[in-house]
């Protein structure tokens, strides 16, 4: 396979009537979605010319599977914006692609006309009909560009990571290799699709012509968990916090689910005795946790149920991925040796998008990850902290600098410092210290705060001091504003 | 309308950009807002626990698909 697109087109001809996608009452199969796709594709392959970039914003819906691959299928790149985009930086990545149009939905329809992008703008929707003109598309597409998915750089400018189809189909196939996923399987994805966990794991369904229950709004687990219910739901995908609500919530309805066979999680660290909870409550069911980024995607995996004395960790490499723990030096470090997890395989981005400083993270083809890791004598994989500040508020992850540079706007503001308190339920939360020339609300700051930052970065709470605690060289003492707080 | 609903509905507009003063509507579904997501559940929760000094318990709050139900436990805890 050379394309992601492919994965459709198979799936099409070989099981055209299967369901694809389950959303609410719509059941799309694989004949409609590939139809639909190649419509689109062809609307698009009019508007612009294979290597331009378009960009995505969408709410989880079928639209927004369709688009996608409509533009994968013309050659050109998704730039894929996560819904919880704040509109400055909804500006800020429209600039740094330069995108020849952008497909969305009616929803947004605000916040295209506040970040005034709506010239630019095609409404996808149900009634929007596009005549299918050819079936010449494009076709080897391995080693290009197929996707752009910002994230949280080690300062504090957002990096767009670009994925080959390479990068995307190695991470799919160990998905499907490391699971077993089978053309039977009936997974409800509780993710945004807009994430590289989310959007993997519709890849690895659809390779198999299996069929992935999608929900507009996540949070609404109840009405998630009856769907499974109803369709018999053979797979669960969620962060820890939706399985931490779950297990809080809603357990009676969970283990009703009695055709579930595997379930899947990542991003934040599991509280050992949720997991526990959740095999106790499946004892038949294959419960995994995978490490990976979304430039080197399903790096490791790890089933609980057959490595129970190694639940803390996030198990040993995938398939064709090599993993080494390097000191400050760049040196080897050897078993339970604590150094910065670096990453190569046919999953790694080879660089970043315009950006020659965040590139320097990649030598030879190997990723430094900034995270913080050893190895124990049996090889699994275990992550201790991050090299930078990096917070994970519910799997979003961010830098604190990001968040101080948006307050330090705000002109009574003198200085400021952001760190991550723990959280039951999202693991962590920021709060701010700030330091300013006359009294002002913590309102009024985290309203600025409001206008620049996505929901998961704006402070749940706001401290007033004199000064912010430095070292000698001007670094902040985040250790200090933690004890502070505590 | 009571200074507790004026707070109330004060906070959904400074969370949600697509809301205002004349499309601010007490029964608007959760599904209909500009993606009312865990975070922004989490904002809602600790603006009101700071606007009304009232400690909400995640199970009381799980549930809640609209401002009228937001409003329902504010008058629980603040009576």
């Amino acid at each position: 396979m050379k394309s992601i697109n492919e994965i459709i087109d198979n799936s099409a001809k070989k099981n055209p009537s299967k369901s694809a996608v389950i959303y609410d009452d719509l059941v799309l199969s694989y004949a409609e979605l590939f139809q639909k796709t190649n419509s689109l594709s062809n609307f698009i392959q009019d508007k612009t010319t294979p290597g331009k970039v378009i960009s995505l914003l969408y709410e989880n819906s079928p639209f927004f599977i369709i688009s996608y691959f409509s533009i994968l299928k013309s050659g050109c790149i998704a730039h894929i914006i996560p819904p919880t985009i704040s509109d400055f930086n909804l500006k800020e990545q429209i600039r740094e692609t330069n995108p020849e149009i952008i497909l969305s939905s009616n929803n947004f329809k605000h916040k295209l006309n506040r970040t005034e992008l709506m010239n630019q703008v095609f409404f996808i929707n149900n009634d929007s009909k596009f005549f299918k003109l050819n079936d010449d598309f494009y076709g080897n597409q391995f080693n290009e560009i197929s996707s752009i998915i910002f994230t949280s750089g080690t300062t504090s400018k957002p990096k767009g990571v670009k994925l080959t189809h390479k990068n995307v189909l190695t991470a799919t196939n160990n998905i499907v290799k490391k699971i077993g996923l089978q053309s039977y399987d009936i997974e409800i994805n509780s993710l945004s699709l807009s994430h590289s966990f989310g959007l993997g794991c519709l890849h690895a369904i659809f390779l198999q012509s299996a069929t992935s229950i999608i929900f507009k709004n996540t949070i609404n687990l109840k009405e998630i968990l009856n769907k499974g219910l109803s369709q018999n739901a053979t797979g669960f995908v969620g962060v820890p916090v939706t399985f931490y609500k779950i297990l809080d919530s809603f357990n009676e309805l969970f283990s009703s689910i009695l055709s579930i066979r595997y379930m899947l999680t990542n991003t934040a660290p599991m509280k050992k005795e949720s997991i526990l909870e959740i095999m106790n409550l499946f004892p038949k069911t294959n419960f995994y946790t995978y490490y990976g980024l979304t430039e080197a995607s399903r790096s490791t995996f790890l089933l609980f149920n057959e490595n129970k004395n190694k639940i803390n960790s996030v198990g040993k490499p995938a398939p064709g991925i090599k993993i080494k723990i390097l000191d400050d030096d760049g040196k080897n470090l050897s078993i339970n040796q604590i150094g910065e997890i670096t990453i190569k395989g046919d999953n790694v981005i080879t660089n970043y998008w315009n950006n020659s400083k965040a590139d320097n993270s990649i030598n030879y083809g190997w990723l430094k990850t900034g995270d913080l890791g050893y190895f124990d004598s049996d090889g699994f994989l275990y992550l201790k902290s991050r090299k930078d500040d990096m917070l994970n508020v519910g799997g979003e992850k961010f830098t604190p600098e990001e968040v101080e540079l948006v307050i330090k706007e705000i002109p009574e503001i003198l200085d400021a410092g952001v760190i991550g308190i723990s959280n039951d339920l999202f693991g962590q939360v920021p709060v701010a210290f700030v330091v300013t020339n006359k009294k002002i609300s913590s309102t009024y700051i985290i309203k600025q705060c409001n206008e620049k930052l996505e929901r998961y970065k704006i402070p749940q709470k706001i401290i007033f001091l004199n000064n912010i605690p430095k070292t000698d060289s001007g670094k902040i003492q985040r250790n200090i504003l933690k004890s502070k707080f505590i | 309308m009571s200074s507790n609903e004026s707070i109330l509905k004060q906070i959904f507009i400074d969370v949600f950009p697509d809301v205002d003063e004349s499309s601010f509507k007490w029964d608007k579904k959760q599904n209909d807002y500009e993606n009312w997501d865990s975070f922004a559940h989490l904002r809602i929760i600790s603006e009101i626990e700071e606007k009304f000094s009232i400690q909400l318990d995640v199970e009381d709050v799980i549930y809640i698909t609209n401002a009228f139900g937001f409003l329902k436990i504010i008058k629980n805890k603040t009576n």
